[in-house]
């Protein structure tokens, strides 16, 4: 193999925000870019590689969406910083790239042209990107790109990302990138004047090279019709009351869609981890191991991934959403409702991502300009509800709603909002008190609407979807065995009192029951079969109580008393504390190690777990109610408060946000308890 | 002030704080940018019809403006019926 | 305690790996946050040049 085909290429990715750099890098990369979190303010470092045989491949690093190098926001720092060298993405060499690849787009060329000049200045082997040039074809005249070449002194490519058309010649520029022979003007006046002078040139050569006035015409008019609709769908967008209906429109359609959706492949899901656990049990027969693999692995496996279809669908559906162009919209609604709780609308798009995650959120609160409305924002942020709490809604909306999509979604979202509700009123708190100043004036670019990329959709769910996996097949693994562990040993040969007692009861129920008419003796049969179902449950319980998790969970279960949590909830919620999903994982597991539980879904089984006395459900309503504020409400995420203190400089202010959220959780949950029960 | 429909362009803006003026400038938003506006107050949004050359006259690019920055950026309001 | 059965020591063993790992894991995220920085992350984290 020569040099050549070994070599890896550096390329970064480059433009303003809403050019399609995501999207291209979907197209060229598809499955094969890696994620992680980069130390910029984008939300993840998305890297990825692409090649083709006989020539290096090329390494593509997605940067944040910029308007110019040289502002002072941290996206634009970072971006500076990667085309010096001095830093690189996880699991990259920080050096110069070997090539920029800068997006543009083709229907706003002139205003694109400004980070393209900025990237010229500093000599580096440039390629320009003209994307959307089907869309610069409709609605007029795309530039000349000969002519744009020329004045650029670098490689233009037209492509368009999104169909794919132009990638193999974007990627063997690339990979035959050179230093441009052009260099624009050094100060800010000069460039702006020279961004105007190229565009003006690359449009003019297009225009003469165009046949009839006709295209241009009719583009026009197409162009102006666009306009008055988007002036319109605005105009309601960011309305206040309009606005603020439509927002909550489009997120219960959005929730909605999710409960209806998931249905049979949560079903598909169930009945695989069913199968798997019996096929486990009649091979290796009556044992430990048998036990371990079907109550430990596949029960807390299972209790976890049942919940991936509904992950997957949240962020398709949230990326299709993004790709509109109705989330900047979004933004002003917030700014207006933000706004008397100390935070505008530039903590709209880090607060949004952290229902994702909290730990990209907070990184992305670097986007705030005013650092003290950042410290709150940082600090808040964990209230919105992150996907790691979608397990918990989903579990306890199903055991509060059964068979009832709509009213899930309702409470779904009421989830959403009670977590926004809590972190507008701590920021309130916070910038009240310990981060006091005005926020600064929100002003942002409203993209055009357009149709979403379902491919991109698809490709965020499956990111998503495979993280999730990850962490079941990991840190939820992990912890379901060691509980098996735990509520399994010692094992209690003893029998249970107040079981015998129900057996003897149910027995005298039948005693003499032969000699009685036929609808007495079967209500006799009846209320044995209670019985007896009663003393199962006691017996059970009687043994779990014993067990190493029953005395823990008994030891703290005092604590959660007044959330009217017993012992099983109470390790539910402790173990928690390493992963909120654990919660469902936990259940499961304490749910299916009960002999009766190889005939039931995890579910069922769940739902009908019982307390001590045999009788009542350990979910009422009221408790599930309760866990359900406890768990929007409460900081359960060692991880997040490492960022916290890391993002804000200090480990007081990750205490805080501890101390704070759990102490509003607990109120929260014990007041929501007393007034259901 | 001037009204929903109706075009202008850009002046300096000396209310604007640097890095302010900085952002909104890198936004397309520049002096001598003509725009259009689509709606005054909470959000002002403005369509740049041009950052001051002829080639941004089809992109529908827009900005929207917290009305607390929207009063502080100078205009000179367009005669109807003038191309930018 | 069954420990007269080998399946025991078996699925004690795996329990107790499992949570080794997890203590492991625990001490590491901790350490990094101390650190400060993670691996990989090498830009400044302040904004403006002004720390929070």
């Amino acid at each position: 193999m020569s040099d050549a085909t070994t070599r890896v290429l550096h390329v970064c990715l480059l433009g303003n925000p809403n050019t399609g750099k995501t999207t291209l890098l979907n197209r060229l990369c598809g499955l094969r870019h890696k994620t992680g979190n980069f130390p910029g303010t984008t939300q993840e470092a998305r890297v990825g590689t692409v090649g083709n045989s006989g020539l290096p491949a090329v390494r593509i690093t997605d940067l944040p969406g910029i308007y110019s190098l040289e502002l002072a926001s941290s996206e634009s720092e970072v971006c500076r910083e990667v085309l010096s060298g001095r830093t690189s993405a996880p699991g990259t060499d920080a050096r110069e790239p070997d090539a920029v690849c800068i997006v543009v787009d083709a229907t706003n060329l002139e205003r694109n042209l400004l980070i393209v000049g900025e990237v010229l200045r500093r000599r580096l082997p440039t390629v320009v990107a003209l994307n959307m040039v089907d869309l610069a074809r409709k609605l007029g005249t795309p530039p000349d790109e000969a002519t744009l070449s020329e004045q650029l002194g670098a490689r233009v490519v037209p492509i368009c990302a999104r169909s794919g058309d132009g990638l193999p010649a974007l990627v063997q520029a690339l990979q035959h990138a050179s230093i441009p022979t052009q260099t624009p003007p050094g100060t800010q006046a000069g460039l702006e004047a020279w961004t105007t002078s190229v565009a003006t040139a690359a449009t003019l050569a297009a225009q003469r090279k165009a046949h009839a006035g006709d295209t241009g015409a009719q583009g026009k008019a197409k162009a102006k019709s666009r306009m008055a609709l988007t002036d319109a769908i605005d105009r309601v967008a960011t309305h206040p009351l309009g606005g603020l209906a439509m927002f909550v429109g489009v997120m219960f359609a959005l929730f909605y869609a999710i409960f209806a959706l998931a249905q049979i492949p949560m079903g598909l899901i169930e009945a695989i981890f069913g199968w798997s656990a019996e096929r486990v049990q009649k091979l290796l027969g009556d044992g430990l191991l048998a036990d371990f693999i079907a109550g430990g692995v596949l029960g807390g496996l299972g209790g976890t991934l049942v919940f991936l279809p509904q992950i997957m669908l949240l962020f398709f559906l949230i990326s299709l959403l993004e790709d509109t162009g109705y989330l900047a919209r979004a933004a002003f609604v917030a700014d207006r409702f933000m706004r008397p709780f100390g935070l505008s609308g530039y903590a709209f798009v880090p607060l949004l991502s952290s229902h994702a995650c909290a730990l990209p959120g907070i990184m992305a609160t670097r986007t705030i300009p005013d650092r003290k409305e950042r410290l709150a924002a940082i600090l808040v942020a964990p209230f919105m509800s992150c996907s790691a709490r979608i397990p918990v809604y989903v579990l306890l909306t199903a055991l509060l709603f059964p068979g009832k999509p709509g009213q899930q979604a309702l409470a779904f979202l009421g989830c959403y909002a009670l977590g926004a509700a809590a972190g507008l009123l701590s920021s309130l708190v916070a910038r009240r008190t310990i981060a006091r100043g005005a926020s600064r004036e929100l002003a942002m670019e409203l993209p055009t609407y357009k149709r979403p990329s379902v491919r991109t959709a698809m490709l965020s769910a499956w990111d998503r979807g495979l993280l999730f996996v990850k962490k079941a097949g990991t840190i939820i693994l992990a912890i379901s065995m060691v509980l098996w562990w735990l509520s399994s040993f010692p094992k209690q040969h003893a029998p249970s009192p107040a079981a015998a007692e129900a057996r003897e009861r149910a027995a005298m129920v039948l005693a003499g029951a032969d000699a009685l008419p036929t609808a007495e003796r079967e209500a006799a049969q009846q209320q044995h079969d209670a019985l007896q179902e009663q003393a199962e449950h006691l017996e059970a319980s009687h043994h779990a109580a014993q067990t190493f998790a029953g005395r823990i969970g008994r030891f703290v279960q005092p604590v959660f008393e007044p959330l009217g949590y017993d012992w099983r909830l109470s390790i539910g919620v402790m173990t928690s504390f390493a992963a909120r999903e654990v919660f469902a994982s936990t259940m499961a597991v304490v749910a299916t190690g009960k002999d009766d539980a190889e005939d039931e879904g995890v579910l069922r089984a769940i739902k009908e777990l019982r307390r001590d006395d045999g009788v009542t459900l350990v979910f009422t309503t009221a408790t599930a109610w309760s866990l359900l504020v406890y768990y929007v409400l409460a900081m359960q995420c060692l991880p997040t408060l490492a960022v916290t203190a890391r993002e804000s400089g200090h480990w007081k202010w990750a205490v805080l946000q501890l101390v704070w959220m759990c102490g509003l959780a607990y109120l929260g949950a014990m007041v929501v308890y007393w007034v259901a029960r | 002030m001037v009204a929903p429909g109706q075009q202008a362009s850009i002046l300096e803006s000396p209310a604007l704080s640097g890095e302010e003026a900085n952002s909104l400038r890198a936004m397309g938003l520049r002096p001598g940018a003509a725009v259009r506006v689509v709606r005054v107050g909470q959000p002002t949004i403005l369509e740049i019809l041009s950052c001051g050359g002829p080639a941004c006259g089809q992109c529908g690019c827009r900005m929207g403006l917290a009305r607390g920055v929207a009063e502080r950026v100078l205009v000179q309001p367009l005669p109807t019926g003038v191309e930018p | 305690m069954p420990t007269h059965d080998w399946q025991f020591w078996i699925v004690t063993l795996l329990a107790a790996g499992a949570a080794g790992w997890m203590v492991w894991r625990a001490v590491r995220a901790l350490r990094a946050g101390k650190r400060g920085k993670g691996k990989g992350t090498r830009t400044n984290l302040t904004v403006g040049g002004r720390r929070v």
